[in-house]
């Protein structure tokens, strides 16, 4: 299928007004303890998913490569893979439901943000052609996803604790329930992120004979993952939990978009071409 | 007191630990030996006898010393000890079967045994153990060897560091078109470990092609190299291909293409006496159609400063190399002496210099890798993350089931996030009170 500019955003266009109205029936749904429309806007947001990947697909074949250069293909990816992970982990983990109303907004804002950021059609450096590449990418939105829904639990410990968010009783797990999903999802964040950065090692040893550099996105990358196991630390042996625990991820939470998203921008290196 | 329990002993392993992290702490805070084996400056400033003492604790090349292989093999072996005690420690608490005394958090049920268990293998319980009127139920066993898994990670990954350690060979070389370049290691940037006679260099290597190849917006798309290598005097050459991205093997080494690449021109300068000298002035490959390489280089044996640019295309209309000058700029301080483009094979005044333009050729650098122990390093590494991965992710779960006066005692255990899994526990609960209903 041939594709064109016009016809990559009309579909994530379309992509964004599917997840914004499946946003709203899971809102509703969720505020006035509706459970059938909570339900049937999660069905909503199926279509939205796959005209959504189509619309990837097609960016793919128009650019020659995996959506992992442009910053719009960069955030368009990110909120896809973020939704299905989404819905392929409320399987086994129905509670996690709840997080729609923090997931999918995340997933329209991110597809918008990448349209206002005007899709280039970025060449590929000859260093990104690895099979390892791809999995570096896919394992860190994967750990992306699951940090997101770990934030959204962490948030909703916050704001629970304060008296908020009465109208999501239903839904939610107890205090402690929400305190654990978001210490499950930070270990599954933790995990891919650590995953990912295995890979972009054989990546980078495949490509240049060096497995670590130091560049500022690698060592930002480190800290971020580092500070994530300080988290889990706490968490484990010096029974950090609660209100405390839920800040700390926060500033985690704040240091993997600056990691993700900002350091790309501050320096040249070896991951120059990505986001910028 | 015995070697293994020694080696095990938590001071023993904490001072290892400590030793290890130490010696990196210091290797990332002193500089040390780079490719090329160049000893430190700090080095040459300390009294000879302490310089002797240097050479000897290898404080200039920590991770490439002795000691820093003994300490990391030491390590090594503990850790193995350890993992041999985890896989019987993991194997009898699978088959282990838990009291007959019922903890006071189990939960009474009128069932039958039988009737039960159906109830727990749809929630995807499997019968690990039974006996004396217990049974216990296990979702998830692979959870259990998760800590297992992390270890045999962590040995194969030390394992594998000492590879590494030993055999650290890692050769960087400037190649320049056509030219036969004999690899010794006074003319390559080379690091060796321990084991510094391993890993014998080709005799020679010629860079006989070098092709770069651009996207339309003048990004590189591809950079590839033939390279011709012999491996004694007179020997057969051997052509080997590399490109960005994929690397080659020659030998015992990983052959890979570096990014470094541009053009080499051999400059003849003469000064206003009649002196006469030759360089080799090494620009890189301009980024842009409309911007040049630059570089800049000391002339040897003066105090002039010489700067050079060239376009790739002298219309400055493609990244396609054609026929482009080399412009040159001759600085002494920060004076401008003289400024000149070089047609081929003339003589053209520069300053006080005159300077003509004998060839140009194409260089890149080339990397030589004969360092083992890489992929068993990344697999370790990826060990480690299937032990973490199954023991975080896939949390075993139990219940055992205890029979107590025509009743069953039923109790869950969860050995992480207990909160997080008493759902499924709850659901099993209910489905026999709805069986107990009918």
């Amino acid at each position: 299928m041939k594709g064109s500019f016009a016809l990559v955003t009309g579909i994530h266009w379309g992509a964004v007004v599917i997840y914004v109205v499946a946003t709203i029936m899971v809102a509703v749904g969720q505020f006035f303890d509706k459970p059938n429309l909570v339900r049937r806007g999660f069905i909503a947001s199926v279509p939205g998913l796959i005209l959504h990947g189509a619309g990837l697909i097609i960016w793919w074949r128009m650019v020659g490569h995996g959506p992992y250069i442009d910053r719009f293909e960069v955030l368009s990816s990110n909120a896809w893979v973020l939704l299905l992970a989404f819905l392929l982990f409320t399987i086994p983990f129905p509670r996690l439901k709840s997080t729609g109303i923090v997931v999918l907004p995340t997933a329209f804002i991110l597809v918008a943000l990448g349209l206002f950021c005007s899709p280039e059609m970025k060449t590929l450096p000859p260093t990104f052609r690895s099979v390892w590449l791809v999995l570096h990418i896919i394992f860190y939105k994967i750990a992306f996803s699951a940090i997101i829904i770990a934030f959204a639990f962490s948030l909703f410990y916050l704001l629970v604790r304060r008296g908020r968010l009465k109208r999501l009783s239903n839904i939610l797990p107890d205090l402690p329930g929400i305190d654990i999903y978001s210490y499950r999802f930070a270990g599954f964040g933790f995990t891919f992120w650590a995953i990912g950065m295995l890979a972009g090692s054989i990546w980078a040893y495949q490509s240049w004979g060096t497995f670590w550099n130091w560049d500022p996105v690698q060592t930002w990358s480190l800290v971020t993952w580092a500070v994530f196991g300080i988290y889990l630390h706490l968490r484990r042996f010096f029974s950090w939990q609660g209100e405390r625990a839920s800040w700390l991820f926060v500033v985690c939470f704040l240091l993997t978009l600056v990691s993700l998203f900002l350091t790309p921008l501050f320096e040249t290196s070896i991951h120059a071409e990505y986001f910028k | 007191m015995k070697l293994p329990k020694f080696l095990t002993s938590r001071s023993t392993v904490i001072t290892l630990l400590l030793a290890i992290s130490v010696a990196l702490l210091f290797a990332s805070s002193v500089p040390q030996r780079s490719l090329g084996g160049k000893t430190p400056e700090w080095v040459g400033t300390l009294p000879e006898s302490l310089q002797g003492i240097t050479a000897l604790l290898g404080l200039d090349n920590v991770v490439g010393s002795g000691w820093f292989a003994v300490l990391v093999a030491l390590f090594w072996l503990s850790l193995t000890i350890s993992t041999l005690s985890q896989y019987s420690a993991t194997r009898a608490l699978l088959r282990s079967l838990p009291s007959r005394t019922a903890p006071q958090e189990s939960i009474r049920i009128d069932v039958s045994p039988d009737d039960f268990e159906p109830l727990v293998q749809a929630a995807g319980f499997r019968l690990a153990a039974s006996g004396n009127e217990v049974r216990r139920y296990v979702k998830n066993r692979i959870g259990y060897w998760g800590n297992f898994l992390l270890h045999v990670g962590l040995v194969t990954a030390v394992f594998f560091t000492l590879i590494y350690v030993l055999t650290q060979h890692r050769v960087l070389m400037r190649l320049t078109g056509q030219e036969i370049s004999r690899l010794s290691p006074g003319n390559v940037q080379e690091i060796r470990g321990v084991m510094s006679r391993q890993g014998k260099l080709p005799h020679t290597v010629v860079l006989k092609n070098l092709e770069p190849r651009f996207w339309g917006n003048d990004k590189l798309e591809y950079l590839s190299s033939e390279l011709y290598f012999t491996e004694q005097p007179g020997g057969e050459p051997r052509r080997v291909d590399v490109a960005l991205s994929d690397k080659s093997q020659y030998g015992p080494f990983l052959v890979y293409q570096a990014n470094a690449y541009g053009r080499a021109f051999d400059l003849e300068f003469e000064s206003a006496r009649g002196e006469t000298g030759q360089i080799r002035f090494y620009l890189p490959y301009p980024l842009r159609r409309d911007g040049a390489g630059y570089g800049e280089m000391v002339l040897p044996g003066t105090d002039f400063l010489l700067k050079g640019k060239f376009y790739a295309d002298r219309e400055r209309a493609s990244m396609t190399l054609n026929q482009s000058p080399l412009t040159l700029r001759l600085f002494q301080g920060k004076a401008l002496l003289g400024e000149a483009t070089l047609p081929p094979n003339e003589k053209t005044p520069l300053g006080p210099l005159s300077v003509r333009l004998v060839q140009s050729q194409w260089w890149t650098d080339i990397l030589l890798d004969g360092t083992r122990g890489i992929a068993g390093i990344f697999t370790g590494f990826a060990l480690i993350l299937a032990g973490v991965l199954s023991s975080f992710c896939m949390v075993p779960r139990e219940i055992v089931v205890r029979e107590s006066n025509g009743s069953l005692l039923v109790q869950h255990v969860a050995r992480r996030f207990a909160l997080f899994y008493r759902e499924e526990f709850d659901e099993i609960i209910q489905k026999v009170a709805k069986t107990e209903d009918v």
